[in-house]
Order: C-alpha cells, then structure tokens, then sequence
C-alpha cells in the first residue's frame, strides 16, 4: 500500500500593519474674573456741611465739595437763600474741608500681565447717610463718582498683572428743611473692570 | 519479480489553506506623557473675534492674540515613545478637537504641529507636540474654569 499525504498550505500574509494609538488630557484654565479691592479708601474726611432747602426756595442752590482722584480738595458754595424755605435769608449751603479728606485706590490684581482692562465707574453712586439711619438727616449727595482711567477707558497692567485706579468724586449738600447732625456718614461706589 | 496489488492506490490529500488577513496592534509599542500639552491660564474678553493661544511645539515662547490675555503661560506636550522597530520612521497621526466644560462653550485646538521622528537604535524616540487654541468668536462667554479634553496619537509604521 502506499500512502501518499499531500499537504498544502497557502499563507496568505497580507500586509503588517503595525500601530499604536493613546490619549492624552488636554487642558486649560479660563480666569476671566479679576480681583478689585479698595486699597486706600476714598474719604470726604471731616466736614462742615450745611443743607440747602431748594424745594421750598428756588433761588438756593446746594453747595458742592469735590475730591479729584489726584486728591486735590476744592469746594463751591451754593446760592444764597431768600427765606423763602427753611432756611434764613443769607444762608449759604456750603462744605468747608476740615481734614482727612482723601482720594481712594481701588486695585485690580490677579489678572494677565502686560494686559489692559476697561474701567467701568458708570453705576450711579450711593450716598452718604448719616449712621444712625435717622430719616431726619440729610444724605451727603453722592453726585459723581470720577475715577482715572475715565470711565470706558483703559488700565494697563504691570507685570505681575496688577494695576490701581485713582477714584474721585463730587458730593452735594441735600435738598432738605433740616440740616445736619455731628455723626458719620458712609456711602458706597462700584469700579469694575474687565478685559 | 512479481508484484501484487492487492489494494488500490490509495492517495489521500489534505489540503490546509490558512488565510491570514493580519493587523497587528504591537502591545510592546507604547506611548508615555512625560509633559503634557497644556494652554496655561489666561482671562478672556468678549468672544466676539476668533482669539488664539499659539503654544509652539519648537521651544518658542507661547504667544495669544486679540482677546485672550495668558496669565500663567501653557507648555507643549511631550512623549516617549518606546517598543518601536529601530532606526524607523513613525507615521504620526493627530487630529484637531476640541476642549469642553459642561454648558460652556467649547474650545478648538487646531494646527497641531511635531516634527517628524525617527526611532533610535532602541526602537525609541521623543514626539514634542505643539498646537493652537482657539475661541470660536460666537459672541458665547466663555465661563471661568478648567477646559479639558483628549488628543488622540497615532502612531504606524
């Protein structure tokens, strides 16, 4: 007998096709948020003030004290009365600068070096209320809140990514029957800014 | 001489025909993250322009334009690559995307540049990965947080 065993094999390969493949974490950090904070605060320090009565005598004007942000301190006496309201004829609403008066700083930190931020101080001031929350008292009118940079202007940024804003501002006397009490009186203002 | 045939002839074949269609994924190749690819932290202004941060995969310093403002700067990626034939050139492949946060709006990283690597005498080799992020300029804030997301080295020969 004989035996004959044939064995084929076919191999077929194909190409080899070698590879490899991974993933990898990918980041990033957005910090859009910058940190403001009052370093000097602003102060009308220690006034004389005296109200005017305008409602009731419309010859009286209210008079005016002003802080630039630089700090320079300058006042405007109001119109004098006619004793037509509460007050005497020849009263004049004024402010007279006792001490203490101070430009504020409100600075920015935190934020990308090199970079400029835009000051918005365009938010209608609070003002000044005496501490006893008596509704008798006049308010110190916070008039006008000026800052440098101006409003919707620029700050640019040290290296580390920090800067200050100067804040001013304007206050005038109320238009009220009463006048003021000895006391302190505290108001609030907002500075933001953003890239 | 007489010779007697008492059975047939017998043959018997056996045919064994083995196909092989073969795709191998070498397990002994590996890619290690030895640096990450990363865009840093940086403030942006309103999306309403297409801002870049550039992080060269050469060495250059990062670099961001328009509305994006770097405050702690990026780093580009880089990989071991071992287990690969010798002296080899790799065929890398990466593809754009894109980093995300839950309900904000999505990065784009795009132009995506290594140079081209040959293996060692090892079988080895460093990929040093840079790209390009980038806003979509949609006008969508970008919320404050940490944006992440995967990309995907391919890697053949």
């Amino acid at each position: 007998m004989k035996m004959f065993t044939k064995s084929l094999i076919a191999l077929s390969a194909g190409s080899l096709l070698a590879a490899g493949a991974n993933a990898f974490d990918v980041t990033a950090t957005v910090s859009s948020t910058i940190s403001v904070t009052e370093t000097v605060a602003f102060s009308l320090g220690t006034v004389y003030a005296t109200s005017a009565d305008v409602t009731n005598d419309t010859s009286e004007t209210a008079g005016t004290i002003t802080i630039s942000p630089a700090g320079v301190v300058s006042t405007s006496d109001g119109t004098a009365a006619t004793g037509d309201g509460a007050n005497a004829a020849g009263h004049v609403s004024k402010f007279v600068a006792l001490g203490g008066q101070q430009a504020g700083t409100v600075s920015v930190s935190g934020a990308a070096a090199f970079g400029t931020v835009t000051v918005d101080s365009s938010a209608t001031p609070v003002d000044l209320s005496h501490s006893s929350g008596s509704p008798s008292i006049p308010d110190i009118v916070f008039t006008t809140l000026t800052t440098s940079p101006a409003d919707g202007n620029t700050l640019s940024l040290d290296a580390s990514g920090a800067g200050d804003i100067l804040v001013g501002g304007t206050f005038t006397a109320a238009d009220s029957t009463s006048q003021y009490s000895d006391g302190v009186y505290t108001g609030t203002y907002d500075v933001t800014v953003s890239y | 001489m007489t010779t007697s045939l008492t059975s047939p002839l017998k043959f018997t074949v056996s045919a064994c025909v083995v196909f092989f269609s073969l795709t191998v994924l070498d397990t002994m190749a590996a890619i290690t993250e030895e640096q990450a690819l990363s865009f840093g932290e940086f403030g942006l202004g309103p999306n309403d322009v297409v801002s870049t941060m550039w992080v060269p995969h050469n060495g250059q310093h990062p670099r961001a334009t328009n509305k994006l403002y770097p405050i702690a700067l990026g780093q580009r990626g880089q990989y071991r690559l071992t287990g690969y034939p010798a002296f080899t050139p790799l065929i890398i492949t990466i593809n754009d995307f894109q980093l995300t946060r839950a309900f904000s709006e999505p990065f784009n990283i795009e132009d995506i540049t290594f140079d081209s690597v040959m293996t060692d005498t090892n079988g080895e080799a460093t990929l040093i990965v840079g790209a390009t992020l980038k806003t979509t300029g949609s006008m969508t804030v970008y919320g404050d947080g940490d944006y992440s997301g995967n990309m995907d080295i391919v890697i053949s020969w």
